[in-house]
């Protein structure tokens, strides 16, 4: 997997918001994505995921474009997931069903997401009846569970307990062969989960340390 | 108090007569207003999110004109559908005027901004997220439009309502384009009038209490349906 960033620039009302000259990413690694606040982090992520256009310059994935054929194996997780109005496990399954995966493996790839990341229980309950981190483990297990090759997180454990954090680093690190960019504010996780780190300032990629 | 009395017991008696005109009356209203619901729903429902998660030039003043649209007087409405389809008008030809098929076209005029209206707002609301969720997923527009739908059922159900319950217990249009042809276009809310203009103040608000009765079985009906769905959590 290779995401090819040439000359982009993102601009919201004749503002640049986002200039990025070159990048290549190339690794199956998890890349922490750091800097202050208005840095450009969430731009440069949803840019990848194809939710927001660039306004000049091009985005690749593996040698392609990206489009509705190619983000398909890009998904996108926020700080505030948005859940289905339905149950967990209806949520969890709604990625297979829409690539058509048979019933019963999907039904096996629900429940083995669902043990990784402890939720058995939540099962059937409405996932609009779940509180932060378990709204935030059912979206990262609904992100997950098809596989996909380059995982995008926006500070997916701002606002949960330490338990819960210990959980999702441990399912991110166990993940092997998926491109994760995890953006976040805690210095310390950064060094404990990230590989590599892309530091943004003011919209623009400063270095690749931290 | 006397006069509410009696409306009650003539209810009563006007159901459990089986008068022939009467039923047709009401058979007529629940057609017209389903009718006219059901075209203004296949209308409104796909307008209203288009409206609310695309983005183009004049959509404020779309907005304005629906917002504006939703409260059009019922007479307006009527003299306006009445003034295309009389014989020198544009529709003329197809000799609708004082027809069902003139009040449930009336009616649609009526309904659509409504559902339209609520539609875009629940769209505006949530629609944004659900495209985001239904895209990071791999989903595709069609499975856009799917989810949509899906998610914001309880707010379709709530436009739909609320376009039923204009059409049924408005008077002014249906009374211009239909005429309150005895047997042909006279429905619950024009023979509600008619009598109220005769001094059968009885007659009339007995007929009042079956419209109530049936805007209350219906709405429960599809309250049922609504809670239903949003118990599938």
């Amino acid at each position: 997997m290779i995401i090819e960033i040439n000359s982009v620039k993102k601009i919201y009302r004749n503002r640049c918001v986002l200039n990025i000259p070159s990048l290549t990413l190339a690794q199956p690694v998890i890349y922490g994505v750091v800097g202050e606040n208005g840095a450009g982090k969430s731009t440069f992520l949803k840019l990848i995921a194809g939710l927001e256009p660039v306004s000049q310059g091009e985005i690749s994935y593996n040698g392609k474009p990206l489009s509705a054929e190619t983000i398909k194996q890009i998904t996108y997780v926020s700080q505030s997931p948005y859940l289905l109005k339905r149950s967990v496990y209806d949520n969890i399954i709604y990625p297979l069903r829409l690539r058509q995966v048979p019933e019963n493996e999907a039904h096996t790839r629900v429940e083995k997401m669902m043990a990784m990341l402890q939720i058995e229980s939540l099962r059937d309950r409405g996932a609009h009846r779940l509180s932060a981190g378990e709204t935030q483990k059912v979206a990262l297990a609904r992100a997950l569970v098809f596989e996909p090759e380059v995982l995008l997180l926006d500070e997916p454990t701002a606002n949960i307990d330490s338990d819960t954090i210990a959980l999702i680093e441990r399912v991110l690190k166990d993940r092997k062969g998926m491109m994760t960019m995890h953006i976040s504010h805690n210095r310390d996780q950064v060094k404990r989960l990230c590989d590599e780190v892309l530091h943004l300032s003011k919209g623009e990629l400063l270095t690749t340390e931290y | 108090m006397t006069y509410f009395l009696d409306s009650f017991k003539e209810a009563i008696s006007l159901l459990t007569t089986f008068d022939q005109e009467v039923y047709g009356i009401i058979v007529l209203s629940l057609f017209v207003s389903f009718s006219s619901t059901v075209v203004a729903t296949l209308i409104g429902v796909p307008s209203g999110l288009a409206l609310g998660l695309n983005e183009f030039r004049g959509k404020a003043m779309l907005t304005r004109i629906i917002y504006t649209m939703m409260s059009l007087p019922t007479v307006v409405v009527g003299l306006t559908v009445a003034i295309l389809l009389s014989r020198r008008g544009a529709f003329g030809s197809l000799e609708l005027l004082y027809t069902p098929a003139a009040m449930v076209i009336a009616q649609t005029v009526l309904v659509t901004p409504i559902i339209t209206g609520i539609v875009f707002n629940a769209s505006k609301a949530n629609g944004e997220e659900v495209k985001r969720v239904c895209k990071t997923l791999g989903g595709n527009s069609r499975d856009v439009i799917w989810l949509l739908v899906a998610e914001l059922k309880i707010n379709l159900l709530i436009a739909v309502v609320t376009g039923f319950g204009r059409a049924i217990s408005e008077v002014g249009a249906v009374m211009i384009v239909g005429g309150n042809i005895k047997y042909h276009t006279r429905v619950m809310t024009t023979y509600i009038a008619m009598n109220n203009g005769m001094g059968n103040y009885s007659k009339a608000l007995a007929m009042g209490l079956v419209l109530l009765l049936i805007s209350f079985i219906v709405n429960t009906v599809l309250y049922h349906f609504g809670m239903e769905a949003s118990d599938d959590h």
